[in-house]
């Protein structure tokens, strides 16, 4: 399969979008290679989420074309593993944190087969990249907000996504889950694409190959030569930017460490 | 007073036959009371018991045969309801109060203009357990039938869509189709259900002993299980004890179950701590 994906996975072209009168993104240009590790900060309110729902399809630009593996948002949608900000579960819901992660290998349509062995092997598969085997047979309910957040990501990626897409994925996560999640997304990465909406700075030294600063309008920034972090990232965006922001800060030899 | 072996034995027929209906009563609102104590949509299953009543009134007003009509009025009142809480989630519990009062009105309204004898209301609500027909066994069985069979053909996607709706809207699964599925299923399990128990006994029914099972269980299916077998605990002891002691069956059963539901509480309130696992687990393994 890999070798029909062209090389963008996800293009962008002249998008805008508005909810009713309000405009929430204008002209939007953005082309994500095939394992491509981006990240998405912004401030609140300025589009990160609504940049994800159009990659899913879930909403349709006002203006421009969004493309999706060569495809429309919609029907891409089944090769994109998504984890959400704000989960919907259904929290005292009687489900097993195994049957749970086989749910994302749900097939669409009607009359769908139950799952096969194929499914269980990959939702174990999954299970143990998260590190969550031993609560297989645990009720959801049972576990902690980070072992929750390790879950979701399980079935984010138990469908073997070629894009995964991220919205907050360690808000919840304290400092050392975080690490953890880093070196996750850096393996995930070697055969995924990986689009991240953060405002975790922490996470930029690790793995991370561009960012893209959204507020209405994308910056991007692409990945800085090696050794030479500040002068590689001039943002011209009005709002203060966090990635200048980080690399003046914190440059104390330590800044961004890209790959 | 009568030991309850000797009560099996010697059962008179329309004894066996209300333990029989309660059985058959006890799978249909297992199964479907533990999707509406999932689904949050225990109101929504009282709201169409309430508002069959006006299917009630319409036959008698119509000079039809009742439970066609009945069952059709309740499915159209069921599907209006599902149709205005599929998007508006928040405005759901005022919209199914008014179907609920609003039926149950045009009931009684419609009977009250219908000459003639009229269908007590005590009836409809506790049911008469002690009078169920053969021929109604076997309309309950049917649909217990037709909803196992349901739940069977579209399992995986009923447990997706009441664990995580967005997920399976996601996913594409029918969500609508689901929805309005379950919607009907419901109804019929009411309906059906309600003419030999009565009113108050489905609403029992369909939310006790699935309440109780929840947490306890780790699947839907096991929840369904254990909600089937409480209920038909609580069934069979309530028509022994009402025989026993001339009492009406419904309300005995009910009596039992909210017995049995508050002592359950105390009892996992006392022992909740040993529910949760402790934190920890093994860092995430790349391999």
């Amino acid at each position: 399969m890999k070798t029909l994906i062209s090389e963008v996975v996800i293009e962008f072209r002249n998008v805008c979008f508005s909810y009713g009168q309000t405009p929430i993104l204008a002209d939007i240009n953005l082309s994500v290679p095939f394992r491509d590790f981006l990240a998405i900060v912004g401030p609140n309110g300025g589009g990160k989420t609504t940049l994800l729902k159009l990659i899913l399809g879930f909403l349709s630009p006002s203006q421009g074309s969004v493309t999706v593996l060569g495809m429309s948002p919609e029907e891409a949608r089944s090769k994109i593993g998504y984890m959400p900000q704000r989960p919907s579960y259904n929290p005292s819901f009687p489900i097993t944190v195994f049957d749970m992660v086989l749910s994302g290998r749900i097939k669409s349509g009607f009359f769908v087969r139950g799952y096969d062995k194929n499914d269980r092997k990959a939702a174990e598969y999954a299970l143990e990249l998260t590190g969550l085997t031993d609560y297989k047979n645990a009720r959801m309910e049972e576990l902690s907000g980070g072992q929750v957040q390790r879950a979701l990501l399980a079935r984010a990626v138990v469908n073997r996504p070629l894009v995964l897409l991220l919205d907050e994925p360690t808000a919840n996560i304290d400092v050392n889950g975080k690490m953890q999640f880093t070196e996750l997304f850096s393996h995930l990465n070697q055969d995924t694409t990986l689009i991240m909406v953060s405002h975790d700075l922490d996470l930029f030294s690790k793995g991370i190959k561009r960012i893209a600063c959204v507020n209405h309008t994308l910056y991007l920034h692409a990945a800085p030569e090696k050794g030479g972090p500040s002068s590689s990232f001039r943002c011209p965006a009005k709002e203060v930017c966090p990635v200048e922001l980080l690399t003046h800060l914190h440059f104390n030899g330590n800044g961004l460490n890209h790959v | 007073m009568s030991d309850i072996t000797v009560f099996f034995r010697e059962m008179p027929d329309f004894m066996r036959n209300a333990a029989l209906a309660g059985i058959l009563c006890s799978i249909a609102c297992g199964s479907m009371g533990s999707l509406a104590v999932v689904n949050r949509m225990v109101m929504f299953a009282g709201g169409i018991a309430h508002a069959a009543y006006g299917g009630v009134g319409l036959a008698f007003f119509l000079a039809l045969s009742p439970f066609p009509v009945i069952l059709c009025f309740s499915l159209f009142m069921a599907f209006l309801m599902a149709f205005f809480t599929l998007r508006k989630q928040d405005r759901a519990d005022a919209i199914i109060g008014a179907i609920w009062s609003g039926g149950m009105a045009m009931g009684i309204v419609l009977l009250d203009l219908t000459p003639g004898y009229n269908v007590d209301l005590m009836t409809y609500l506790f049911g008469s357990m002690v009078a169920v027909p053969a021929s109604e066994l076997w309309l309950m069985a049917g649909m217990n039938v037709l909803i196992l069979f349901a739940l069977f053909l579209f399992s995986n996607q009923f447990v997706l869509l009441s664990y995580d709706r967005e997920m399976a809207l996601m996913k594409g699964v029918p969500v609508t189709f689901l929805h309005f599925l379950l919607v009907g299923l419901m109804t019929c399990a009411v309906v059906i259900t309600m003419r030999a128990v009565g009113l108050l006994l489905v609403i029992a029914l369909f939310s006790i002993p699935p309440h109780m099972a929840e947490k306890y269980c780790r699947s839907i299916w096991s929840m369904m299980l254990l909600s089937s077998i409480l209920s038909m605990v609580f069934t069979i002891c309530g028509i022994w004890l009402s025989y026993v002691y001339n009492i009406s069956a419904g309300a005995t059963i009910i009596l039992l179950a909210s017995i049995a539901f508050g002592l359950e509480n105390l009892v996992s309130v006392c022992f909740k701590n040993r529910l949760k696992r402790p934190e920890g687990g093994n860092p995430p393994r790349p391999l």
